[in-house]
């Protein structure tokens, strides 16, 4: 069951309806039981390896608040990750790793590895493992008591609109909340409905749209180049982060009809003047998760600049690798930790390039500078492939100034009309990210004005949901991209 | 104490002013809600379309009739095409009505049928049963079933029958274009020119009168919608359109599931509701029935379940020419369909029928469909495309094979004269009634067939491909 689906619209006001006509004491039961559905509708054996890491963590977590002795509790500790990440590991990288060790002993001329090797990956497995995690060291610190209440401590791993693609909850922002007793808020309901509403644009009107040249234009490499390849890349940013920002906007509504905040994922990342800047803005729960559980614990920047390069570099390449099992996610992870190392090589030069540091002009062009490295790196992130990407840049770099004129990207599987509607919509967020980078946010904007405001702006985003849209018995129904991670 | 009262009744006096805010605020939105959604409908849903016209018309004419349903011909459009029920009314009496709109399957005609049965005293259902929608249509959650459905859907008043229908019908992927017509034509959301012809014809007086009239250039009327549910229509079937596009395969599985759970939950119903309820086929031109293998499957399958509910089926593709002789095409519209000809001369027979016991009524019938082409004279009706395995996809070519009641007594000439080249012929007189030309070819097959042994008697088809 995905957000942008029909049982999800059946379903999510089911949940929320018997979750306001329950005792308070039962609520989080309730939810519970919503998230695991929510979870098998995908594919209800992988149930089993939720609930396992649940128990395993929880059970840890117990222990590891009785035990006193340090190095009892760095064993526990150490046990307890192993085996999620295994259990990670096994599902994740299975294929990959005989995939690699294969081509190694075919490249020694030694006999191959013949393990079967079709493992599908558990939906969230990434998500939740991460979140657990998360938790475990939070206990292990000493930053919070370990969570006594399993069935609690289960919804906390499990709650369904964040489950499957984040944002990665620390314990101290969810499990907390879901102690306090949540009554009954109009508020917390308007915004969480112009939260999803803005959630589903971006997904159905935005992502899903520019998809579709994308997938036109990385599904066939060798008939595009030049122009129509930078474009399709162009799209690929705009889409990967509608897919993604759309998720989260919706996970983010979805609870607030519970009365639950969850953390904001993306904070306008295309806005930013450096890659570093990227990062603070992107995916800031996962981010913030590598900071505080392997960036610090691997010396952070307390060992010096070199120590301190190579921990951004690891941390950078792990996220790679976390994203997907492929070298090319760990090239494009490796990358972007590279851009930040060479940025820091490279501060001075480019401070002597503007007179004005803080002048429009100089915004723009790191802007800009940044947007055009974060695409490159995308390349990597789409292609999926070393080689396709290398393709696809080798077709990018080709000189096709005619296509630029000749309305060659209407036959990229958009008409005229629906790329002006793409491009507008692009407009419409543009302006939206650009109002939140300077700390305004638009949700609060739309609640604040008059009743009939609001009454325009939620039943027009509605309808140019409906009517721009891709969704519906024509279209197959996009996943978001972000699942498969 | 009074400030403890006081501060109870200002509490619940701002509960009740947000309460009121709240409600009034989502009512109004709502409201703002269908009424964009009704503009949108106004504008994108298809009224060029006959079928969706028929529907409306049909629904609306059903709301405004005054009088009691007293018989109630149901299935699918060859009630509309074949039964007249203003024949029917002078020949017993009653208040006769027509309901099915295009495609309508068992689903449907089950929750029209208590629609129906809600507002009118019902004495008697005569169920329509075409055999393709039961069989080669008779997947009832296919794209094809669902669009038909929404025919219905979109005009009926809403209802706890209507949303039971809609809930049994669709899958939760077609709620929002079930909801929402207008999402179903987002492809013509930037086509000025369909939007332009739609309105043109929304605004027109017949279509807000509910009236659909085709005349000639003399101003005779070609094809008119009744109210009471009957298409009056003088088209007529031509040689040249005798060829049908499916061979249709259901020897194995007379009629699907889905076909046979609605039959079974209508009869049901009306033994709940002490309705009577005769079964019935309309006839068919007789190429339809040589293009199928084993029609007498179907027959026995429809007599097995009406034997069980103990109700009577009438199978009128096996009358005996000599009670009702309708097989030229003069009679037909197209090859499902009669035409208003050959629905006066059927309606009557069909009263025939149904006004005598079983027992007198089934003189009036072969058999078995076997029996009665083995009582036919050799003839040939038209050709048919077989089915996909017998056309050779690597060359292109589509495979036909000539419509004979008594194939193995025949022998055929087949001609081909592809458009804008000469003839050729593909076969002098010869058993084999197969033949295949490139599927992207068309042109004029001319078939004589003759009985063999037999010379001087030939019966010649120009038939378009």
């Amino acid at each position: 069951m995905i957000f942008n689906s029909t049982q999800f619209i059946i379903f999510f006001p089911i949940v929320v309806l018997v979750y306001y006509t329950l005792p308070n004491k039962v609520r989080y039961i309730w939810l519970l039981a919503a998230s695991y559905y929510f979870y098998m509708s995908w594919n209800p054996i992988y149930i089993l390896l939720l609930f396992s890491c649940t128990v395993i963590t929880y059970a840890a977590g117990l222990i590891l608040e009785k035990l006193q002795n340090i190095n009892s509790r760095k064993l526990c500790l150490a046990a307890c990750l192993m085996i999620n990440l295994c259990i990670l590991g096994f599902f994740k990288y299975f294929n990959f790793a005989v995939i690699n060790i294969n081509r190694i002993l075919s490249a020694v001329h030694i006999g191959q590895v013949t393990w079967e090797h079709n493992i599908i990956l558990p939906v969230g497995i990434s998500f939740y493992t991460l979140q657990a995690l998360g938790y475990l060291i939070d206990v292990y610190r000493g930053d919070i008591y370990a969570e006594k209440n399993f069935f609690r401590y289960a919804l906390f791993i499990s709650f369904f609109p964040q489950l499957v693609a984040g944002p990665i909850e620390r314990s101290k922002n969810l499990l907390v909340q879901l102690y306090t007793a949540k009554k009954f808020d109009w508020e917390n309901f308007r915004r969480g409905f112009v939260l999803m509403l803005w959630g589903f644009f971006l997904k159905v009107v935005i992502a899903d749209r520019a998809a579709v040249i994308v997938n036109t234009v990385y599904g066939n490499p060798d008939e595009y180049k030049g122009f129509l390849v930078m474009a399709a890349t162009f799209f690929f940013a705009i889409q990967i982060y509608c897919d993604f920002y759309g998720y989260s906007v919706i996970a983010r509504g979805a609870a607030y009809f519970f009365g639950i905040k969850l953390t904001d994922n993306f904070n306008a990342p295309y806005f930013s003047q450096s890659v570093k800047e990227f990062w603070r803005r992107w995916h800031i729960s996962l981010s913030g998760w590598f900071r505080d559980y392997l960036y610090i614990p691997l010396g952070g920047n307390r060992k010096g600049a070199l120590r301190r390069r190579i921990n951004l570099l690891i941390v950078f390449t792990v996220s790679g690798l976390w994203h997907g099992a492929s070298m090319a996610f760990v090239v494009w992870g490796f990358l972007n930790g590279a851009y930040q190392i060479a940025g820091e090589f490279i501060r001075e030069l480019r401070s002597t390039l503007y007179t004005y540091k803080d002048s429009f002009g100089a915004r723009l062009t790191k802007r800009l500078a940044t947007f055009v490295l974060v695409c490159i790196a995308w390349v990597f992130f789409r292609a999926g492939q070393l080689s396709s990407a290398v393709d696809m840049f080798r077709s990018m770099v080709q000189f096709d100034l005619i296509s630029m004129f000749n309305g060659a990207i209407y036959g990229l599987g958009v008409s005229k009309e629906y790329l002006n509607v793409l491009l507008t919509a692009i407009f419409v967020l543009g302006y939206i990210d650009f109002q939140k980078y300077k700390g305004t946010d638009a949700v609060s904007a739309v609640l604040k004005q008059k009743w009939y405001l609001r009454i325009v702006i939620e039943t027009g985003l509605l309808f140019t949901i409906l009517l721009f849209g891709c969704y519906g018995v024509e279209y197959d129904t996009s996943e978001f991209i972000y699942f498969q991670f | 104490m009074t400030q403890v009262s006081l501060f109870i009744s200002n509490f619940k006096a701002l509960l009740h002013k947000k309460i009121v805010k709240t409600i009034g605020y989502l009512a109004l939105m709502v409201f703002v809600i269908l009424f964009v959604a009704n503009c949108l409908n106004y504008i994108y849903t298809d009224a060029e379309d006959s079928f969706n016209q028929w529907s409306r018309i049909l629904w609306h004419n059903y709301y405004s009739y005054k009088d009691n349903i007293d018989c109630l011909y149901i299935g699918s459009s060859h009630i509309y095409e074949d039964i007249d029920p203003y024949i029917l009314d002078e020949l017993n009496g009653k208040n006769n009505f027509d309901f099915a709109t295009p495609g309508q399957r068992l689903n449907a005609s089950y929750y029209i049928l208590k629609e129906i049965d809600k507002k009118h005293d019902l004495e008697h259902v005569y169920l329509e049963l075409y055999y393709d929608l039961s069989t080669r249509r008779g997947d009832f959650s296919s794209r094809d079933s669902m669009i038909d459905n929404w025919r219905n859907i979109d005009e009926m008043k809403f209802s706890l029958n209507k949303l039971r229908y809609i809930f049994d019908v669709y899958e939760p992927e077609y709620y929002l274009d079930t909801f929402f017509p207008f999402i179903r034509y987002k492809s013509m959301l930037f086509d000025n020119e369909y939007v332009d012809r739609q309105v043109r014809i929304k605004r027109s007086e017949d279509y807000r009168k509910y009236r659909y009239r085709i005349t000639d250039d003399a101003g005779n009327t070609i094809i008119e919608f009744t109210d009471k549910g009957y298409d009056y229509t003088t088209e007529k079937l031509t040689d040249g359109d005798l060829l049908y596009q499916y061979e249709l395969k259901i020897k194995e599985q007379p009629i699907t599931p889905d076909a046979e759970k609605y039959l079974r939950k209508i009869l049901e119903y009306c033994r709940e509701n002490n309705i009577a309820i005769t079964l019935f086929s309309s006839p068919v031109y007789e190429l339809h029935l040589l293009a199928t293998d084993d029609y007498d499957a179907y027959i026995d399958k429809i007599n097995s379940i009406a034997w069980e509910y103990d109700v009577e089926y009438y199978d009128f593709n096996i009358c005996r020419e000599e009670y009702m002789d309708i097989q030229s095409v003069d009679n037909f519209k197209d090859v499902q369909h009669l035409n208003t000809e050959g629905a006066t001369v059927f309606t009557d027979v069909f009263w025939k029928v149904m006004s005598q016991p079983y027992e007198e009524s089934s003189r009036y019938f072969y058999a078995s469909y076997a029996d009665k082409r083995q009582s036919m004279e050799p003839c040939i009706y038209g050709i048919y495309r077989t089915d996909p395995e017998r056309t050779d996809r690597e060359t292109d070519t589509a495979a036909y094979r000539v419509a004979s009641n008594r194939p193995q007594d025949m022998e055929y000439r087949i001609l081909l004269t592809p458009a804008g080249e000469d003839t050729e012929m593909y076969q002098d007189f010869s058993p084999n009634t197969y033949f295949s030309v490139p599927d992207s070819e068309h042109g004029i097959c001319t078939i004589v067939a003759k009985v063999t042994g037999q010379s001087d008697k030939v019966q010649t088809l120009e038939i378009n491909y």
